[in-house]
């Protein structure tokens, strides 16, 4: 494995598996091809229900967080019927998250032969990226694509760009439904899950790049084995790596044996907090964590450096992802605002910490599954597991001392991931 | 936290609020029923009693009502929410009740000449006219935003419920007017008025301050359109 | 397929009239929002049910017919 460094970029690819074949630099459409070949005919319904046997076959997952089989996903909308829009996300929310953004800069041309053949199997009207708009290396290696495969006219169907508000909640599924349909890029209450793909409206179908990435691969003509991947961003000191991690990896090989760590941040800031021992010996492996109750969440590893305090760094992620809140329901407003208070008093430690434990334990309840999109659940569920794994550590604050040596912020709380 | 224990508690501490409500202002008109104690001026005592009561009534559903809608209303925790809509709702109710038994009894009373005609239409009274009529035009107002409020939720008053609310202050300052004015005690509650008066003026002036949930939202997703752009057909 | 009522909380202003219209099935969580009941309606709470949804000024609340775990 070789590792190359983007000049004035932060993510760091790790390159040598078939997603990244080229490293930092974007795969333009002839190297594509000469690589991974061309698409796969989908002309009639015996090629598509090929196509959508091998992604079930290869039980091809959400990799945005959620983690639903896609080809349940594709099923039910072929029912919701024709017509639809087709969305890939390329809107990383979280300062932290970086695979989908190193996906795009390099292999674009793989999420997109994924987008058109979901395309094609759902019979929609229309393909989009979902993209930050500041995401401007994203944008570059998009628009370069979009431009290769105009000129070769590959697509049939048209295939825009939504640019997006830079916000952590507008890269949510429903708040691109509610914009692909017509609205504002804020999340969207649907009574059911069948609803949000389009009842009486134009269905619109969101997927995460990654997952593209892979239908990408099962529609390529090269005969690829399904991959059994998973796209990692880490976040170390150094900053961010984007690596690929193959279903055998355990967590001892994927982190670097000189970044000790206690505490692993798991899927990001909605994610969960763990104890290093308890995943050490875990592979980096969806189905397999799922039976420890974990989840890599949208793919980002963040084991905490012994010099950092897990709980003001908790403190921090809290305040800003309350500050996320796209100021649409009342739990979300008022709770993660309360929240980010009462974490801030434990982090501040002192007196005030046996109060605000006590609230913690009576109102965070009170907050799952209470917003129209999950973001207040994320947090609900990152801080219950730092109040778990930091325990010793509030009560450390308590008596008004720390175990950290540095002062300075770990976790990012500004994107970075768009220089050049 | 006990769902059903929370329930049993909230319904015993608003409806102990409640009744002692109803109690005070009872008493009050009993009070002063009895210190009369004179035939001929117990309607007359009764109205003013009541009138006074109605207004402290009023005063606390609008004190309530600001406490109730402030923007940052739902982040106190002081007193449950739900706790001070209840109690919201119960003061305009007796209000306009108290204000009721205050209209009959001064168009029944015959110490001043106001009668049927002058406690329902407005300028008819003879006596005092002007004053007089502030208080029916303001028994008027909590009659509509009560009934638009209680009706919120139907086509007709599901926008203007609301700014029928907003302009229910209108109808609070009438109403003290309306006792001032009339009072023939307002020497000796003068400066209660004052008070009481400018609570309300500066509770109302801190809760239109800042933006509410409804404004906050509608600032957030005007600039949440993401810009579409074709680039390839 | 059972009844259930839900809340769209993004239309939700927080106004508090479906607590007091259907106790049994909306709780209030500490900051005035209402936390409604995940189980089926039944015969009684239906009652309560369309009697918060009558109230609701922001027509924030639904009932919707679906497979009970969901």
């Amino acid at each position: 494995m070789t590792l190359t460094l983007l000049p004035a970029n932060e993510i760091r690819y790790d390159v040598g598996n078939s997603l990244f074949p080229t490293g930092s630099r974007r795969f333009d459409l002839t190297e594509f091809e000469a690589r991974f070949g061309s698409s796969i005919p989908l002309e009639n319904n015996a090629d598509l229900e090929a196509l959508l046997s091998r992604i079930e076959q290869a039980g091809v997952h959400g990799r945005g967080g959620a983690h639903f089989p896609s080809a349940v996903k594709i099923r039910s909308a072929i029912l919701a019927g024709a017509g639809g829009t087709v969305i890939a996300n390329a809107a990383e929310g979280e300062p932290s998250a970086a695979k989908d953004a190193a996906l795009w800069q390099t292999n674009p041309h793989l999420v997109l032969r994924g987008l058109a053949a979901v395309g094609a199997l759902t019979q929609a009207k229309s393909l989009g990226v979902w993209v930050h708009e500041d995401s401007y290396s994203t944008r570059s290696s998009m628009a370069g694509a979009f431009k290769e495969r105009a000129a070769a006219e590959i697509d049939r169907l048209p295939l825009r760009a939504y640019l997006a508000p830079h916000r952590y909640v507008s890269g949510e599924a429903s708040a691109i439904i509610n914009a692909v349909q017509g609205g504002s890029a804020v999340p969207k209450f649907f009574p059911t899950k069948s609803r949000a793909w389009g009842e009486g409206n134009a269905p619109v179908l969101v997927f995460n790049s990654e997952t593209l990435a892979h239908i990408g691969l099962l529609a390529s003509s090269l005969n690829w084995a399904p991959l059994e991947s998973t796209l990692v961003t880490l976040l170390t000191l150094n900053g961010r790596y984007v690596r690929e991690v193959s279903s055998d990896t355990t967590f001892a090989e994927l982190l670097e044996p000189s970044d000790p760590a206690e505490h692993v941040l798991l899927g990001g800031y909605g994610g969960q907090w763990v104890n290093w021992q308890d995943i050490a010996h875990s592979r980096v492996h969806e189905a397999s964590l799922a039976g420890q109750g974990l989840s890599l969440g949208a793919g980002i590893v963040a084991p905490l450096p012994n010099s950092h305090c897990g709980l003001i760094e908790t403190s921090r992620i809290v305040e800003w992802m309350a500050s996320q809140s796209a100021q649409q329901c009342g739990p979300c407003i008022f709770g993660l605002q309360w929240l980010a208070e009462d974490i801030q008093a434990l982090a501040a430690g002192g007196r005030k910490v046996i109060g605000a434990l006590d609230r913690l334990n009576d109102r965070l309840p009170q907050l799952m599954k209470r917003g129209a999109c999950s973001h207040p659940d994320g947090v609900v569920r990152m801080t219950n597991t730092a109040l778990e794994v930091f325990a010793s550590e509030i009560s450390l604050h308590r008596k008004n001392k720390c175990s950290a040596s540095s002062t300075q912020p770990f976790f990012p709380t500004e994107s970075e991931i768009h220089a050049v | 936290m006990n769902t059903d224990q929370a329930v049993s508690t909230r319904a015993v501490v608003s409806s102990l609020l409640l009744g002692l409500v109803f109690a005070t202002s009872v008493i009050l008109v009993a009070l002063s029923v009895a210190q009369a104690s004179q035939a001929d001026t117990f309607v007359w005592i009764l109205g003013r009693s009541s009138g006074i009561t109605a207004l402290i009534m009023l005063w606390a559903a609008s004190v309530l009502g600001l406490l109730v809608s402030h923007p940052n209303s739902h982040g106190w925790t002081w007193m449950q929410f739900v706790t001070r809509l209840r109690l919201h709702i119960g003061f305009s109710v007796f209000a306009i009740l108290i204000t009721i038994v205050h209209l009959v009894s001064l168009a029944l009373d015959q110490f001043v000449d106001v009668g049927w005609a002058g406690a329902l239409i407005p300028m008819a009274s003879n006596w005092e006219r002007i004053p007089v009529t502030f208080g029916v035009l303001s028994f008027y107002g909590m009659l509509l935003v009560a009934v638009t409020a209680s009706l919120a939720n139907s086509a007709i008053f599901r926008r203007s419920w609301l700014w029928l609310h907003r302009i229910s202050l209108l109808f609070f300052v009438m109403a003290f007017g309306h006792g001032m004015l009339t009072g023939s005690d307002t020497d000796a509650l003068f400066f209660g008025y004052v008070i009481a008066g400018v609570f309300v003026f500066i509770l109302a002036i801190w809760r239109y301050r800042k933006p509410s949930i409804r404004r906050k939202r509608k600032e957030y997703v005007r600039d949440t359109k993401p810009r579409i752009i074709e680039e390839s057909r | 397929m059972n009844k259930h009522l839900l809340i769209d909380p993004t239309k939700c202003d927080g106004v508090g009239i479906c607590a007091i219209k259907a106790p049994d099935l909306i709780q209030m969580d500490v900051w005035g929002f209402p936390i409604i009941e995940s189980a089926p309606l039944t015969d009684n709470t239906k009652k309560q049910a369309k009697k918060a949804l009558r109230a609701c000024p922001k027509k924030a609340l639904l009932i919707i017919e679906r497979e009970s775990p969901a």
